[in-house]
């Protein structure tokens, strides 16, 4: 799937010893054979997950306007994949309370990045990019903020698109972690052409543009 | 079956069957772990449940556990959940003599 893309900034051990890459073709062999090194690494799970979704969410452009740009859109999804082996690392500790002394409980930043992810895939005509946690995330009560890269599906409206996707990641943050979350920032970088949202094709919408 | 291997596979099964619990990761590094099975099955023909790490450093007990939870469930609860089934396993065998614990419970996945 990816052979010819360049993934840049993973080393071997970046995911327990594994790259995108070979997730990759893990996923296109249907996971067959089973590699128990694989299976076993919470982060090659995340990875696998979120390239499950992005595989279902990307059909759409695969099938319209990477015909048209492929060189673009090839990119645009490597970068998606990079990011997601990046978020999949496990990070840094963010603590969760107990009262008592004995205890020493953590979330992992790959576990919270994931669960950004996810819950950004759930909002539909959108690609989530890149999710970053911002501030002290070992630090209980510091204020953190979520950066979010996203693009949208051509005829999704921005502000409403970037509206959804805030609600449905602090839903999660909020339910799963006690970050104190003091913003959400969600930045559109494209808009992708996509014959699958409704049935207007490409050329439908452009002659509409020029006729409007 | 040594004793650590038996601790290690009753906190395993502890954690388990703890509600919200989807796996139970090793807690050491998967490159290490995974060469480390391997050694087992080449030289013993058996592979060790090494999931709970329970390791005693300078007198205190030390448990580590890394597990993955599923998106149903809040997951800082259920780390607390975790926390208490493993300490309420292990108090009664702590309190004579007693002896120091310490739990570390790690969620490396959400969902």
């Amino acid at each position: 799937m990816t052979d010819d893309i360049e993934l840049e900034g993973f080393e071997p051990a970046d995911l327990d010893g594994h790259t995108i890459d070979e997730l990759s073709d893990y996923l296109a062999a249907g996971r067959q054979p089973v590699d128990p090194s694989i299976e076993s690494s919470p982060g090659c799970q995340i990875a696998l997950a979120a390239m499950l979704r992005l595989r279902t969410l990307s059909l759409a452009l695969l099938e319209s306007d990477v015909a048209e740009q492929p060189a673009t859109d090839e990119s645009f999804i490597a970068g998606i994949l990079n990011s997601i082996g990046f978020e999949a690392q496990a990070g840094r500790s963010i603590p969760v309370q107990h009262p008592s002394a004995q205890a020493s409980l953590t979330l992992t930043e790959g576990a919270v990045r994931g669960l950004i992810r996810a819950a950004g895939d759930t909002v539909s005509g959108v690609l989530i990019g890149r999710c970053t946690l911002q501030g002290e995330v070992g630090v209980p009560g510091e204020p953190i903020s979520v950066l979010v890269d996203a693009s949208v599906f051509w005829g999704e409206s921005i502000p409403l698109a970037a509206a959804r996707i805030r609600e449905a990641i602090y839903a999660e943050l909020l339910k799963h972690t006690e970050l104190n979350i003091v913003t959400i920032d969600v930045t559109v970088h494209d808009v992708h052409l996509s014959r699958s949202l409704g049935e207007t094709s490409v050329e439908e919408i452009e002659g509409e543009a020029r006729d409007g | 079956m040594d004793d650590r291997t038996a601790v290690t596979l009753a906190l395993t099964e502890t954690v388990r069957n703890v509600p919200g619990v989807t796996e139970v990761y090793s807690s050491a590094p998967v490159v290490v772990a995974t060469v480390s099975k391997v050694t087992q099955l080449v030289t013993r023909g058996v592979v060790a449940p090494d999931l709970v790490a329970v390791s005693e450093v300078d007198g205190e007990l030390v448990v580590a556990v890394t597990i993955g939870v599923s998106e149903g469930v809040p997951a800082t609860q259920v780390c607390r959940d975790v926390y208490d089934a493993i300490a309420e396993q292990f108090a009664p065998a702590l309190t004579d003599p007693p002896q120091p614990l310490s739990i570390a419970v790690k969620v490396a996945r959400i969902g």
